[in-house]
């Protein structure tokens, strides 16, 4: 069973990697009708330069991609000009991955990174990016194995001029698997966070485990042409040596992540050092160390993960104001473009801590240019009044993730389903939703987001197979009384207060419920709409409110705690490409930190199995088996979504070009954004 | 005088370990996982089995696995060399995550106090001088005002009427993004000063009411003195009376504030910085409280530690100073 989650991390990773650096796709979002009142983005333009088509990823031969030239579009600028500055309301001063990604972070990382050699689209395909790859080969070797050989295009460059060759992208494998890297900090497994997943490249482990400096599954192949090898299986061994796990790393319906791999500057992490490949795989040659590593990348506040200089995205960094909680970017004048041509015409980005409190009336004064994806109805109307003065403008995108209630399922009464149900029926989803959005968001009935292209293509069928769980008291006594909570606190039939069951030990099970309100001020909303329906229907249920300390939610939401809560309220989003499959596994090991819902079901494990283990080309079957999920999930009631936000970006009218949605970078709405 | 002073450094390090073991022992008993709390958000970046494998490599990196007297030598060896670990949220040196807050905070409560005193003093004397008039009440009732509203009200009325309605000050924060790219040296200290001409209003504000009032009753108090009748009988001018006489007498409980807010310089206000974004200590102090960041916690609390009894023996001195009555033994 954590097979699964082994082989599935090498997405993870991806993932990470991608949300640095990913690129819009050839179908960005156009606004929204949903009341947007911002420019159409360059897409809906006069272009007269349109990306070419590339070819699809296949096996077997040499596949050449044309490096797309630099895109013009009516009305935009050809060189960068005018300035943006966004809100967000966490910042520090880490900016490389592997130590932590607060908001501003994030914002400032998808901005600074890139050259990945695979991008995600809008439309939820992953592909390779023809300004970074030349050309690719996909071989599948005898023992099952799979080698992705890669062509760089020799225009590459990092932010300070350097060429970006092969040896970066071997390199950035060799730094964050290796030995030195975990030893830089005494923060723990930081290499294993930089580069989560990448045990399925054979050789991986040995290399990390420091029983070899030569990481086998990393070839360099010339200047600007390296491999990367995945093993048909990765088995994984305890400290002891001991086999531990085995996991198949094919197929994977999402295995061209298996070939994303983005640039290190290796002359500013490890200066006097290189790569080196003497046919059995890569090697750092030189006096690399983790001391060198500390010198280079965690020294004070000059190294690298604080003053990322050199880097390789649309801009690059310019300065972190730590007594003000500003980072200040400057358009990379060497970053050759997106994946479709499109280079950044904002000639600098600031991106300032906001305290969310005033995080409206420091929009509205003027102190940010730019607010990101706020909910809320007191929020987005205050926000839209002010766009109805025409000193705003703004652009709405459904949230791909949702508000809701996690049912733990391995203790008390909410290890039944029936009993989930009932507290289903006990919901009145609706309201809630209408009160916490103000209209600005919708329910959906299952694990699933308005983005997602399984739901948002096919939502008739999907709905129809749904149950809404509308509110129904009857069929919340209905379900109880077919899980045998029939009984009242002496044994007896149960007629009023609160119901009991008789286990098969002869003792009695109070249906009792503990309820942690992650958002205080969606549980206050929550508490009146549901605590008296639930307990008209027998039930008795203790609210606790999350009192800001984050011990105090970790501990709620991965079960840590002495109470043993049997309903979470929190929210949740979505990696860009959702992966359900890690978020099921049966084996109480990896419930809370990975299944949050602590259930075994082995119908709902096989589904999302089934969709993991999908041929990358099988669409329709990856759509079938995602439905038996949904389907599965909305039955189980494992959670129960209470409101989907419609997101609201807010900018100043003079931003042009921008749109951006849930699937859709920010980043890359920003490459193609400018400002008049 | 220096029996007495070293009389009091050696009581000072006396209670300073004292407390260091107070605070140590409650460290220990918040029922919190300083491992789980260096390791949070990163559950899900591997296998289980590893996950538990790294908590016990991290604890034992901590010292965790060692017994707590231990632990505490440690934690007490280190600190004297002033290494206070690593901050569990920011992933930096305590000293590191210290520095930009505290300049941010001294200066924040520097101005405040230079403008505070500025006005205070000559509003205390004027009110005691001017005792029961209309003056007075109405010095009275605005400085109750600052002294009894709760500071967030007053930080939420002051953004709504300058910052939001009027627009004279910005909202929040302490310079503009991007001014340092294209502004002059002068822009952008003009610019920082119109940051923070409103959270220093507010604290000067708020502070007016006890200070103002403790001058006033000293005053009055010193007023009321035989040595005042006898200036005034001998035909000094009222000014001198006032000023040379009245005031250097009623000095002696002032110096006692006065030095209190000299250590009050190191902490910052969380009200204030929270709703004006503005990187101080109170905000750190804060935020490392309900993040669990006990490295910071620990390192802030022994610092303010020895600032209170450092300060109290600087107060002390003070008295000796600018009342020769008094003799330290």
């Amino acid at each position: 069973m954590k097979k699964l989650l082994a082989l599935s991390l090498a997405v993870l990773m991806i993932f990470g990697l991608l949300a640095a650096c990913q690129s819009p796709s050839d179908s960005s979002p156009a606004p929204t009708d949903s009341g947007s009142n911002s420019s159409p983005a360059p897409n809906g333009g006069d272009d007269d330069a349109p990306p070419p088509v590339q070819p699809s990823v296949e096996e077997g031969d040499w596949i050449e991609f044309t490096q797309p030239s630099v895109r013009s579009v009516a009305g935009r600028p050809t060189t960068p000009s005018g300035k943006l500055a966004v809100g967000e309301n966490a910042m520090n001063v880490d900016f490389m991955s592997g130590w932590g990604n607060l908001g501003g972070n994030a914002r400032v990382k998808e901005l600074i990174y890139g050259l990945a050699t695979v991008v995600y689209t809008a439309d939820g395909e992953f592909v390779i990016d023809p300004m970074v790859v030349k050309a690719l080969l996909i071989e599948t070797n005898a023992d099952g194995s799979k080698t992705y050989s890669f062509k760089l295009h020799e225009n590459l460059k990092f932010s300070d001029g350097t060429p970006v060759k092969a040896e970066n992208y071997a390199f950035a494998a060799l730094l964050a698997s290796s030995k030195e890297m975990n030893d830089t900090t005494d923060e723990g497994g930081l290499g294993a966070q930089l580069f989560t997943g990448s045990e399925v490249y054979r050789g991986a482990l040995d290399y990390r485990n420091g029983k070899t400096n030569v990481f086998s599954g990393v070839r360099l192949l010339g200047d600007y042409e390296f491999s990367m090898t995945v093993d048909a299986e990765t088995i994984y061994y305890d400290e002891d040596g001991n086999e531990e796990d085995r996991e198949t790393n094919f197929p994977f319906y999402y295995q061209l992540t298996y070939a994303s791999v983005s640039p290190e500057p290796i002359h500013i992490y490890a200066p006097g050092c290189s790569v080196k490949d003497d046919g059995q795989g890569v090697y750092i040659d030189g006096p690399f160390s983790a001391e060198l590593l500390r010198s280079t990348i965690d020294n004070g506040s000059e190294g690298a993960r604080y003053n990322p200089t050199v880097t390789t995205g649309p801009y690059k960094f310019l300065s972190f104001d730590t007594s003000a909680l500003i980072a200040t970017l400057e358009v990379n004048e060497y970053f050759p473009g997106d994946y479709e041509g499109f280079k950044p015409m904002i000639k600098n980005i600031m991106v300032k801590q906001t305290q969310s409190e005033t995080l409206v009336d420091e929009y509205i004064s003027g102190g940010v240019d730019m607010v990101v994806g706020i909910g809320g109805a007191q929020n987005i109307n205050a926000l839209l009044d002010y766009c109805d003065t025409g000193a705003s403008s703004y652009f709405d995108f459904p949230r791909y993730g949702y508000g809701k209630f996690t049912m733990h399922c391995s203790e008390g009464p909410t290890q039944w389903a029936e009993v989930r149900r009932a507290i289903a029926y006990c919901m009145d989803r609706e309201e809630i939703c209408r009160q916490w959005t103000g209209g600005y968001g919708v329910i959906v009935h299952s694990r699933m987001g308005m983005s997602q292209w399984m739901y948002n293509q096919n939502v008739e069928l999907v709905d129809s197979k749904l149950n809404p769980y509308t509110v129904n008291l009857d069929n919340a006594v209905e379900e109880l009384v077919s899980n045998g909570w029939v009984l009242n606190e002496n044994g007896d039939p149960y007629e009023s207060g609160v119901r009991y069951k008789k286990l098969d030990d002869g003792s009695l099970m109070k249906l009792h419920l503990e309820w942690f309100a992650a958002n205080v001020q969606v549980g206050a909303i929550c508490d009146p709409l549901f605590t008296p329906n639930l307990e008209a229907a027998g039930f008795s249920i203790t609210r606790t409110d999350y009192d800001g300390t984050s011990s105090a939610f970790n501990d709620a939401v991965y079960g840590y705690s002495e109470v043993y809560y049997h309903l979470v309220s929190s929210a949740t989003g979505f990696a860009t490409a959702d992966s359900p499959w890690y978020y099921f596994d049966p084996d109480p090991s990896t419930w809370g930190q990975w299944n949050s819902n602590f259930i075994a079901d082995d119908q709902i494990y096989a589904a999302v199995m089934g969709m993991k283990n999908t041929e990358p080309t099988d669409k329709e079957g990856f759509f079938s088996k995602w439905l038996d999920f949904v389907v599965r999930f909305n039955e189980l009631a494992l959670d129960l979504p209470i409101y989907s936000d419609l997101y609201h970006d807010f900018f100043i009218p003079g931003l042009k070009g921008y749109a951006h949605s849930a699937s859709y970078p920010w980043s890359g709405a920003i490459v193609k954004a400018w400002v008049e | 005088m220096v029996k007495y002073i070293i009389r009091r450094f050696i009581y000072i390090i006396f209670v300073f370990f004292l407390i260091s073991v107070m605070m140590f022992a409650i460290y220990k008993a918040v029922p919190s996982d300083p491992v789980r709390m260096q390791l949070q958000g990163r559950e899900q970046e591997m296998r289980p089995e590893q996950f538990e494998r790294l908590m016990e490599q991290t604890r034992r990196q901590l010292g965790l696995d060692k017994p707590v007297y231990i632990q505490y030598f440690r934690w007490m060896g280190n600190m004297l060399r002033l290494d206070f670990g690593r901050s569990a949220t920011h992933r930096r040196p305590v000293i590191e995550v210290i520095k930009a807050p505290m300049a941010n905070t001294i200066m924040l409560n520097v101005i405040t106090m230079v403008i505070v005193f500025i006005i205070v003093i000559p509003l205390g004397i004027r009110t005691a001088v001017k005792k029961g008039s209309v003056f007075d009440s109405s010095v009275q009732v605005v400085t109750i005002l600052g002294y009894s509203l709760p500071t967030y009200i007053i930080c939420l009325f002051s953004i709504f009427l300058f910052a939001s309605t009027l627009q004279w000050f910005p909202v929040g924060g302490s310079v503009t993004p991007g001014l340092d790219l294209t502004g002059t040296k002068a822009d952008i200290f003009f610019d920082r000063v119109w940051h923070i001409v409103l959270p220093i209003g507010v604290m000067v504000f708020t502070s007016l009411g006890s200070l103002t009032r403790y001058i006033r009753a000293t005053m009055i108090d010193a007023l009321r003195m035989d040595y005042i009748r006898t200036a005034r009988a001998k035909g000094l001018r009222e000014k001198v009376v006032v000023y040379s006489h009245a005031f250097r007498n009623s000095m002696i409980p002032f110096v006692t504030a006065m030095i209190g807010w000299l250590i009050s310089l190191f902490s910052g206000s969380l009200m204030v910085e929270t709703i004006f974004s503005w990187q101080g200590m109170g905000r750190l102090f804060y935020d490392a409280l309900v993040g669990s960041d006990y490295s910071v916690v620990l390192a802030l609390g022994m610092f303010y530690v020895l600032l209170g009894l450092v300060g109290n023996l600087i107060i002390d001195i003070a008295y000796t100073v600018v009342d020769p009555r008094v003799r330290l033994a």
